[in-house]
This record gives C-alpha cells, structure tokens and sequence, in this order.
C-alpha cells in the first residue's frame, strides 16, 4: 500500500510529463503557424486573394430555322421578365407607384404586384427572386412576337401586323432601375415561331429535357434545358443547340473579376470554353405555298398536302390539318367555332406522314405494272360492265352502269376500277407489291428526317401470316384498296419518280446548315435508286393522268384550269372506320366517309412539282381532295408564271373523248 | 483558514491562471467584432452577457466547497447523460445534427458541453474512492472506461465527432494522470488503433466525416494541389489561406479579405482562429498560444498542489478539457487533423462553449483555492 504522500509525489512525476506534453503540443502548434504565415506565407497571401472560381454555363443561341426564301420557321427570342427581391424593397408602395408613373403597368396589375410582394415578405420566400411580371414588352410586339417599330409622332412602338401601340417596358425599367431597389430584370429565351400553326407539324416545337435525355447527354444538358422534341427540331436538334459553353472565372476581393495578369499561379491557366452557337437551317419548305395548302385544307375537317419539287423530291409543302401552334406555348389550333379540336382529328399528328389506304391514286403503279409486263399495251382494250366477276365473287366499278368498252388511257382519266380488277387479276399481290415497293418505294420509309410511318404494301406472305391469303386480295390491291397503306409523302413521291425520269428520291427536308464561317453549306439532294421504265409506258399513263384532270370524263375535271393544264390521279378509298366513345354522332358519321385523295403533277409537260392531297374522310377525291390540290398548283403557278409561258396550253380546251395527248406527247 | 496562510505562495500561478483567461476573453471578443461574420453586432452583445455570466459562474465555482461537488458528481453526471440522451429526440436540428436544446428563440444548449466537467467530476470522484491506488490493470480501469464510453457513444449519436472525441482525450487524461500500467496502456492503445478502421468500415463514422478525412489526406498547403481539390476542399483550404496570408505581423483589420468577405465557413466559431491569424500574423498566433500556454500550465501547477486526489484529479480534467480542445481546435484549421466540429476556448463565438471552459477554470481554481480545506 502506497501512502498519500506517495502518491502526491508520483502526481509530481506525472505532472512533468503533463506539462511536457502541453509546452511539446503548443511547440508544434507554433511550428505550424511558422511554416504556414512566415514560410508559405506568401503564395498564401497571393491565394487570399482568390475567392472562388466561378463557372458560368453559357448556353448559345439556338439555330434559326427558315424556309427556301428566308422565312423565318423558328428562332430563339429574348423576352424579359421584371424579377422582386421582396426584402430588398425599400418601399413597396411607393416603388410600385413609380412603375405605374413609368407606363409599365396598370393599376389592376400593379395590384397583383403589390400583393405578392406582400404576401412573400411574410413567409420564407422573403429573400428569394420572384417574378414580379413575366414578359415585359421590349421591342417586340406581346401578341405573336414580331418586331415592332417606333413611331415618333405617337411617342411609342407600334405593331406593323396588328397595329397596336406599346411601350417598351425593358427599357424604360431599365432606365429606372435605380429607382427601384429590390426590382431587377431577367432575361429568358423563348422559341418564337412567326408561322405558327402553319408548318408546326414540320417545324416541330420543344420541350423541357427528360431526365433520361439528361443522363443521356451528359454535361450537355442540365435540368430545366429544352430539346427539340418534334419535327425538324427534334430531327436537328443537336445541330441547333450548338454546344453549351463555360465562362471560368476568378472572383477576387469584393466579387470584381480578376484580370488574367492579377491570377495567382494555380489559376494562370483557368480559360473560358466558348460556346459553339447552334446552326442555322435552311428547310425546303415554301412557307407561301405552305400556307395555301393549309388554308385550302381548313375548309376540311383534317387532311394533309406534301408537294415535292419533281426533280429533287424536295418537299415544298408538307401541311397537316388541324394543327397547333408551336410556342412560345404549344396549344392545338381551335376550330373554326373556336372551340378545342376534338382528339379524334389528332393535331399534334403529321398526317403528311402518317399511312392511310390510297384509293384509286394506286391505279398508277397497277397500270405501269402491267405495261411493263407486257400484259397489255396502250391500246388494249376491256369491257366494263359496271362489275368484275372473281371466283364467283363480284367486284364493283365506282361507276354503277359500267363504263362499257374502255381502254387504258380512260380508264385511267375516269378511274375505271373494272379494267384495274382484270390487271390486278393478271398480275397477282406479289407482282403488285414489287412494283407498289422495290419500284415505287411504296410501304417503306422514304427517309425523310421526320419520324414517318412506312405504310403497308401487302405481299402474299404478308397475307399468310396475318390472315391467310386469297387470291381476290390482289384484285383489291390493284386499285389500292384492302390492306394497302400509303403517307401523302410516299404517294408524291412515287409520282415524282414517274414523271421525273425514273428518279426515286429521298426527300430531304434540309436544305442548306450553316457552317462555322457563316456561310450556308447546302446539302444535296439524293436519289435512291432509278427505275427502269420505257419511257413509252411513262407517256402512256401520264396521258391517263392529263385526262383524268383535262377530259370531259375525267374524275378531276372540275379542278381543271383550263390555260394551267395538269395531271393527276383521283382516289376515293373506303375507310369506314367504327369507333367506341366518339363524342358525337357528327364525327361518328364523319368516320365512314370515305378517304379523299388527288395526286397532281404540274405543269402536264416536263412537270416541275408533284402534289399529293389528302382528305380524311372527306369523300370523293375528285370533288374534295383535286381542288385542295388545284390551289397549290395555282399558288405554284403564280410563283413561277415567268419561267412558265412556254409550257401553258394557251386556252385551248380539249373536247369530248378526243385526248389532246400531244399536250404531253 | 489554512488556505488563507499560504495564498501568498499560491498566488503567481492562480494571477497567472486569472489573468491569462481575462486577456484570452477580452481578445475573443474584440477579435469577435470584425470576425467577418454576419450580423457582428447582435453576435457581439449576446457573447458579452455569455461572457459575464460564465465569469460569475467561474467565480461561482471556484469559491464553493470542493466536497459539494465530490457529493454531486453522480449527480451531474447522470443527469448529464440523461440530457445527451433526451437530446436525441428532442433537440433541434441544426446541419442535420441534434446537439442543442433550444431555449425559447434566444438561446440554445448544448448537452455535452456540461457533460465534460460532469465526466471530470464523476471520473474523479471514482479514482478518489478506489482503495486500490496501485496503478490500474485494465480490469481496474472496465468501469472508468465505461464512464468515458458511454457519453462518448451519445455524443457520437448527435452526431459530434468533435466533442466526443475531446471527451475521450478528457477521459483518458485524468486515468493517465492517476496512473496505468505500461502494459494496460498498451492495450488500450491496441484497442483504440483497432476501433478507427473499424468503425470506418463499418459506417459508424459517417459520409461526411470521412470525406472530411479525405479532404484532409488531400490538403497541403503545397500551392500545386489546390486546383485539383478546389471543389471538396474549399473550406478548410481558405482557413489555411486566410492563417498563411496572416504572414508575420498580420493585416490588421481592415485588410483582412477573407475574413470580411465572409469567404470563411464558421467564421465566426470554429474557424475563428483562421480570421484571428489573418488579422495578428505570426506573432499574434504565438502570443494567442503563449496564453493558452500559460493558462494550462499555471492550473496543473495548482492541481498538483491539492492535498487530495480528488481535488488533484478534477483540476487535471478540468485543465485537460480546455487544452485539448484548444489543441484539436487549431490543429484542426492548421490541417494538421482532419475537421472536426469544435470551438476554440474563449475565442469562439458561442454561449455553451464559453460556459464551459469558464466553468472548468474555475474548477481548477477551486482545487488551488482550497487546498488546505481537505
């Protein structure tokens, strides 16, 4: 047992060491200080200086999208909205006041202004940026965008397309802005779309990025981007974002940007990524012609046009109806009544995409088929009683009483179905088909940018593993009933590649990108592959089509314009479709209506433009979907009158059955 | 009236002890006031009453019979215990953490500050009535240990990393102080060395805690790397830039950028010693030291001077409890350990903190002041 004394003295043993281990602690401390004050001291002062580097995402402006002459599609403008502090509102009555002195607002706006402000300067959102007002007017008019411009004898700004006054609320905020503590502004980019609703369909519209698109592209995209997420925007959109860049920066003593020679040396090397602005794209679309299309098909309830420049294939006018307006906030186009569109017409569908039975616009392909299978020539000859006898089944000629003895020419200008059931009956569904797809590219993408339905072409083995094959089907085929789905896309052009010289194209939507010099790089137009059709068959069918729109009988005679002479081909196809929960008995009967559809070549010699027109349901194809057509090919008349003279008829109006063929011959 | 006998020859390291944590107050707080902090002016006048009443409370302390608080040690410390163990459900959150007892809006507490001299007493007391003053075997020191353990698992809990481990050191120094075997010492050492990788392993330490491990493996005060870290780095690298821009005489107050421009995290409580080295440079951090110094040394000086090991033992707490949170404090800014939630003695901004370390000078004091009362 040790006593206390012992113990007090082995207390003094182990406060020397205690003591050593505070004077040995408070040394190192003391050691540390020194390296890092009076050693390192200066890069550390040089460091101090630094207070953060800053990355700045600098996202570029979007490409513009324009037509062939330079419309404007779409492009990206800058709005600004007036952004609260409602803490750093000094006085809130007093400065809203001022905003209404300024013209900005009105009382009743000012109002809502002085509420929020208000309301937020009770809760948690005190010291946050609210919107105070979104969309101020700058110089651009709020009703759809455009320019306005400044009229000096009325002190404001004045829109060229709606005629109406507004002050340019940015810039006299901005002027104020001292004046008002706590107001600041912000600038927001929107998609402004001068067209709207007119090539929406093609044009597409944005949308925020999905978090998969996110994860997808990586550093590219962030939460709250957009991305092209229809049409052209989505087909291109990589090429019209451009590539977001990084501002790097050093921020120095009270928040001032340092100088590249003021960096300390680890930051020497800190250099801004420039941002590569998105590319301008030219599109082939005529926005003017674009528009005729669309006009003429709001008289029906949906439908769409394409129209391909012959040669190329280039779509000049790709319309669907009904629409929507693409932006800056997307709302489907209401009807003529201003009411919503009902879904059943799907507007936000490209129906210039979409497949539908062509109809009779098939009888084209049969008719070819057959030439040049030496089934029949010009000349030959059927009898139409008004039916075609099969099996024991009966197939029905649209014309009741039979168009009795009738050759192909006719047949084909007053849509002899007859006629077309004895080819369809010779050749066969696979003979059909390969001529429909591997000649005329029929049931298969065209490989335009735009997401497309291929269609259908029904083969025999198509038929054994749907629904077991018949033979009768291929009378169907032939006048491009039955399972036979087509695009208006596809339809023109497969007519483009007849009346072209055999070319079958891939319609190209872009026509010319932007380069990073500045210049426009234009893309060409390419060609799939040539079909190898006498040129005597070509003739022999496009005289079939002239008639079709030129002969007394011709089913599209009423859409003729007699010193403008084309050619084209009527469809009518049965498309009764029964639908469950149609919100009314008007659409369900509007759903057994027949498809109408006209395709039209212009001028009938050397066509220069291919228009295919469709009609959902709209009836007969010569009475509805040929003036549809008529209109474009007059609006395109109109447009290229000058090049044209030598190719009119002149008045000459051809009579009863007598085919004035040597228009075309 | 013993004590009063020989107060002349106690008296250069008592005035050394007093005077040392008055200039360490009146240095706190004038640092306090251009710490760069937010709202200096509100942080300034609530840290004045702090000071005065830890002042009052330190006096309190140091004048009241030792033996009240022999009496009372297991007393505190349970009830010390039961407050880290309702602070868990009830405490407020702050950074995802429930250290802190709010009273009303003005005010918090914080548990485990009082649960540091409640150790110290508690711990003191146990060794005081050991009959066995051999020096302890490891089985002797099971249930002191477990008396550092188990407020140490609490606090853990909160989560404090900080603080608990300044409640091991704490622990550990008073055992020492009484003695241990080399062998057991050992063993413990062992088992201490064993514990890190396994708690690591096994998430016992959290994410964030180890990050702060890793930013500290990555941190030097080489120029080269702190590009390279700049993201997760960023606070405690501009502690070590505002000490080394210090440089020998400091920038006095009103070139201090970092510190004024608030780019210091904690400004104002545990990084507080990061603006004071900017502002007094070299000489101001030796001299800050010295205090410390000073004060450590003059108390243990007292401590070993008490007739009683209890009051021996409870002033080398109390002592043990001021050094090592200075010595993780400014070890931890200085980079020299990886970061850990704890405020410097004095200088800190902060109520609890200042109450504590007030409360264990003072009773260090006591045992000095009433030496010959055994």
């Amino acid at each position: 047992m040790r006593g206390l004394h012992d113990e007090l003295v082995e207390y003094r043993t182990h406060f020397r060491w205690a003591a050593l281990c505070v004077v040995v602690a408070f040394a190192l401390l003391a050691l540390r200080f020194f390296q890092l004050q009076v050693i390192e001291g200066e890069t550390y002062e040089a460091l101090a200086t630094v207070s953060t580097v800053v990355r700045d995402r600098v996202v570029p402006a979007r490409g513009t999208l324009r037509d062939r002459g330079g419309e404007v599609l779409a492009m990206d403008v800058e709005v600004t909205d007036l952004m609260v502090v409602p803490m750093y509102v000094k006085d809130v009555p007093r400065e809203i006041d001022r905003l209404v002195d300024l013209g900005v607002f009105t009382e009743a706006r000012a109002e809502e202004i002085r509420t929020l402000i208000e309301t937020a300067l009770g809760g948690a959102k005190r010291s946050h940026r609210l919107v105070a007002h979104k969309g101020l007017v700058g110089s651009r008019c709020p009703a759809d965008l455009s320019p306005m411009s400044f009229d000096a004898s009325r002190g404001r700004q004045v829109c060229p397309q709606c005629g109406s006054e507004h002050v340019d609320q940015r810039a006299v905020v901005q002027t104020h802005l001292h004046e008002l503590p706590g107001f600041s502004l912000r600038g927001r980019t929107l998609r402004h779309h001068p067209a709207h609703s007119v090539a929406a369909h093609v044009v597409g519209f944005l949308n925020e990025a999905s978090e998969a698109e996110i994860e997808r592209h990586r550093g590219r995209l962030r939460p709250g981007d957009t991305v092209g997420r229809s049409g052209m925007e989505r087909a291109l959109d990589e090429t019209l974002r451009g590539m977001t860049g990084e501002d790097v920066w050093v921020r120095g003593p009270g928040g001032r940007r340092l100088s590249p020679e003021e960096l300390p040396e680890p930051y020497r090397d800190v250099r801004p990524t420039p941002p590569v602005p998105g590319r301008d794209v030219t599109l082939t679309l005529d926005l003017a012609l674009q528009r005729v299309a669309f006009d003429a098909l709001k008289e029906y309830p949906s439908g769409a046009v394409v129209a391909l420049e012959a040669d190329t294939g280039d779509p000049l006018v790709m319309a669907s109806w009904p629409s929507f307006d693409p932006g800056p906030v997307l709302v489907p186009e209401p009807d003529a009544a201003g009411r919503p569109m009902d879904p059943v017409y799907a507007p936000m569908m490209n129906k210039a995409v979409s497949a539908y039975p062509c109809g009779s616009t098939f009888k084209m392909i049969t008719a070819i088929a057959a030439l040049n299978e030496g089934l029949i020539v010009e000349d030959s000859e059927a009898w139409c009683p008004g039916f075609h006898v099969f099996r024991g089944h009966k197939f029905k000629c649209f014309r009741q009483h039979g168009h009795g003895k009738i050759r192909l020419i006719r047949a084909l200008a007053e849509s002899c179905d007859t006629y077309f059931y004895q080819l369809g009956e010779l050749l066969g569904q696979d003979n059909l088909a390969h001529y429909a797809r591997d000649v005329f590219g029929l049931g298969e993408k065209t490989g335009i940018e735009l997401a497309e339905d291929p269609g259908l072409i029904p083969t025999e083995r198509w038929y054994r593993r749907h629904r077991g094959f018949q033979p009768g089907f291929a009378i169907n085929t032939s006048v491009g009933q039955g399972d036979v789905k087509v695009t208006p896309l596809a339809l023109a052009r497969a007519y483009a590649a007849l009346v072209n010289g055999g070319k079958l194209v891939r319609p190209r939507l872009v026509k010319a990108v932007a380069d990073a010099a500045g210049g426009m790089r234009a893309v060409e137009p390419e060609v799939m592959r040539v079909l190898d059709i006498p040129e005597t068959y070509v003739e022999t069918v496009m005289a079939g089509l002239f008639g079709a729109v030129n002969f007394e009988a011709g089913t599209a005679r009423s859409s003729r314009i007699r010193e403008l002479p084309f050619g084209g081909k009527t469809g009518t196809a049965q498309a009764r479709e029964v639908r469950r929960n149609v919100s009314s008995s008007a659409i369900a009967s509007w759903l057994l209506q027949d498809h109408a559809w006209f395709v039209g070549y212009a001028p009938a010699k050397r066509p220069r433009i291919v228009v295919a027109a469709f009609v959902e349901h709209g009836g007969f194809g010569g009475a509805v979907a040929a003036p549809v057509a008529k209109k474009v090919i007059q609006a395109w008349y109109a447009e290229h009158a000058d090049e044209l003279s030598d190719l009119w008829l002149g008045g000459r109006e051809p009579e009863g059955d007598d085919p004035p063929l040597e228009i075309v011959r | 009236m013993k004590a009063y006998r020989d107060a002349a020859q106690l008296s250069p390291a008592i005035w050394t002890g007093a005077v040392a944590v008055v200039v360490l107050v009146i240095v706190g707080l004038l640092n306090l006031s251009n710490a760069g902090a937010a709202a200096v002016e509100r942080f300034h006048q609530t840290q004045v009453l702090w000071v005065v009443l830890s002042l009052l409370a330190a006096a309190a302390v140091a004048v009241v019979d030792m033996r009240f608080f022999e009496q009372l040690a297991g007393l505190f410390y349970w009830i010390g215990i039961a407050l880290l163990v309702l602070v868990l459900p009830f405490g407020k959150e702050v950074n995802h953490a429930h250290r802190w007892f709010a009273i009303g809006d003005f005010a918090s507490f914080q548990p485990s500050e009082f649960m540091k001299p409640a150790l110290v007493l508690y711990l003191s007391r146990f060794f005081h009535g050991e009959r066995n003053p051999e020096r302890y075997t490891l089985r002797a020191l099971l249930k002191p240990l477990g008396y550092v353990l188990l407020p140490v698992a609490l606090i853990m809990m909160e989560p404090d990393l900080g603080t608990s481990l300044v409640v091991i050191a704490v622990g550990f120094s008073v055992m020492f102080f009484q003695g241990i075997r080399l062998r057991s010492f050992l063993i413990l050492l062992g088992i201490i060395l064993l514990t890190v990788p396994l708690a690591w392993e096994f998430d016992v330490i959290q994410p964030y805690q180890k990050q702060r491990v890793y930013t500290w493996l990555h941190m030097s005060g080489a120029a080269e790397n702190v590009k390279v870290s700049a993201d997760r780095t960023m606070q405690p690298e501009q502690a070590l830039w505002a000490v080394g821009s210090g440089r020998l005489l400091g920038k006095g107050t009103e070139d201090a950028i970092q510190s004024r421009m608030r780019r210091l995290p904690e400004a104002h409580t545990d990084y507080i010693i990061a603006s004071f080295a900017e502002q007094r440079g070299f000489l101001g951090c030796v001299l800050l030291l010295g205090l410390y110094a000073a004060l450590t040394l003059s108390l243990l000086v007292l401590a070993v001077r008490a007739r009683e090991r209890f009051g021996v033992l409870v002033s080398v707490g109390a002592v043990a409890i001021v050094f090592w949170q200075v010595v993780f404090n400014i070890g931890m800014v200085l980079g020299i350990f990886p970061v850990v939630g704890l405020t410097l003695p004095f200088l800190s901004y902060g109520g609890s903190s200042m109450l504590s370390s007030m409360l264990a000078v003072g009773l260090a004091l006591n045992s000095g002041l009433h030496r010959g009362q055994v």
